[in-house]
């Protein structure tokens, strides 16, 4: 059963303790920033049940950003949001990957705020933020350079210099 | 307000850095004023070695713009310790250079905060039109001579204070902001450009905001983050002082930001606090990522021990 991977700031979905404001099983509203759609649609990408295409999503998305730095998201069910009535529907990326935008980007469509709502539940109740670290993100982003799905040159001044550092390394490992 | 500097045709490149460093004394005074988007430094070093009674003046600028019109009224008491000391390091060499070759002249020095300073040639005869240039009442429209003298040495503690009001408004600012991970903000341009300027100065401002929780803490984290990533060898006790101390901040999302300037400084030296912090925390994600950090830096202590 694949699952659906969105960016998140961790942080936002963390139980708020002090002062302890939030009850049981509620989650702070500034979460909601994370679930901001366009067009009334939410961009996620799928990543398969085994997550094989786990690190390439998230190296794809990472190599979009200016620097390198640790990669947050979330990862829920897609049978969940079909069970809250949002259609999921394929569509093109806009990551580092062109391959990955083809193959794995979707769109939540039609979203009406309760079911972003709704969403945001799922997302909470699944227990499902991760964190990639700044140093495995950089690995990841090697290998997708080394692999030819992510093109060196199309990134960022200071992510290229940071991923141009550690090529050398990477290709002594093969 | 007229323009500060001396007008010359004859104007050189130098390098920063290049050569031997001394000679001349952190500037005797100092004084700031700006005018739009500029910020106007002015510098009298005074020679230690040879040259006693060596004067020169500098005109350091940025085009950078720091603050709000507000906040640049406050400028005139200025005083950027680590580009100042730079250009200072830049006029000695010049300065020695000139001796060396015998030259009786004294050049104005235009620097700005990238890796060069400007040299304009001869725009003076003697010291005493050096001295002349300096003393304008123009060059100093808010303070007499006798007020700029007697603020010779500025303290720290002028400095943090002068700091206080400027890196709050910036703090609220920055609730105004969407932050994004991987991607610089004018908040975040605007702290780093701070540290960088005021040093250790700055951070402890800093750390009074955020420690006392007087600003809010998702842009307090979002601080933290960027102060991890600095790479500025001047403030990185403090800075890493600082994150520890973060750590045990009552709001989750702060203790986070101090979690990921730690993991960005990688400084093994952070173990301790991290291992208290582990103990103390109650949200078991954000322990599990106080977790993983601690390996890493258990890691890189291995390596560096190796």
């Amino acid at each position: 059963m694949p699952l659906l991977l969105r960016m998140v700031r961790n942080s936002r979905w963390f139980p708020d303790e002090t002062p302890r404001w939030l009850e049981e099983g509620e989650f702070q509203a500034d979460a909601l920033v994370d679930l901001e759609t366009d067009d009334n649609k939410l961009s996620v990408w799928l990543i398969d049940e085994d997550s094989s295409n786990l690190p390439r999503v998230i190296a794809a998305m990472a190599a979009h950003r200016k620097s390198a730095c640790p990669f947050d998201y979330a990862l829920f069910r897609d049978r969940l949001v079909a069970e809250i009535g949002t259609r999921i529907e394929k569509s093109l990326g806009d990551s580092e990957d062109d391959e990955a935008n083809r193959l794995w980007h979707r769109d939540l469509v039609e979203l009406s705020a309760s079911k972003v709502m709704a969403l945001a539940k799922v997302i909470f109740d699944s227990n499902g933020t991760n964190r990639c670290w700044r140093k495995d993100v950089v690995q990841l982003i090697v290998e997708s350079v080394a692999l030819k799905q992510i093109e060196l040159d199309k990134l960022q001044p200071s992510l290229k210099s940071t991923i141009e550092k550690k090529i050398p390394a990477a290709g002594s490992n093969d | 307000m007229r323009s500060v500097e001396p007008q010359s045709s004859s104007t050189r490149r130098l390098p920063l850095g290049a050569g031997r460093v001394q000679a001349y004394d952190i500037p005797s005074w100092s004084r700031a004023h700006s005018k739009q988007d500029r910020i106007s430094v002015f510098a009298r070093t005074e020679s230690r070695i040879g040259r006693p009674g060596c004067y020169a003046v500098a005109s350091l600028s940025s085009t950078k713009r720091l603050w709000t019109d507000q906040e640049k009224a406050r400028l005139p008491c200025l005083r950027p310790f680590g580009s100042l000391s730079v250009l200072c390091q830049a006029l000695s060499e010049w300065l020695t250079v000139r001796h060396q070759e015998g030259v009786g002249e004294w050049p104005a020095i235009l620097a700005s905060d990238e890796d060069q300073v400007s040299v304009q040639e001869e725009p003076f005869g003697t010291l005493e039109a050096w001295r002349t240039w300096a003393d304008r009442e123009e060059l100093w429209p808010h303070h007499s001579l006798e007020t700029r003298q007697s603020s010779t040495h500025q303290s720290q503690e002028d400095i943090e204070e002068w700091l206080a009001e400027p890196l709050e408004c910036l703090f609220a600012s920055g609730r105004e902001q969407e932050f994004e991970d991987g991607m610089e903000s004018d908040f975040s341009n605007k702290l780093v450009s701070t540290v960088r300027t005021y040093g250790n100065p700055a951070v402890k401002v800093i750390a009074d905001l955020i420690i006392n929780e007087k600003v809010n803490a998702a842009v307090a984290s979002e601080a933290l983050r960027w102060l991890g990533e600095l790479e500025d060898q001047e403030t990185r006790c403090s800075r890493l002082w600082l994150l520890e101390k973060a750590l045990e901040s009552q709001s989750s999302s702060v203790r986070d930001g101090a979690l990921l300037g730690i993991a960005s400084m990688d400084d093994p030296a952070a173990i301790q606090a991290l291992e208290r912090a582990i103990q103390e925390e109650r949200i078991g994600q954000l322990r599990k990522f106080m977790q993983e950090v601690l390996l890493q830096l258990e890691e890189t202590r291995q390596c560096r021990s190796s």
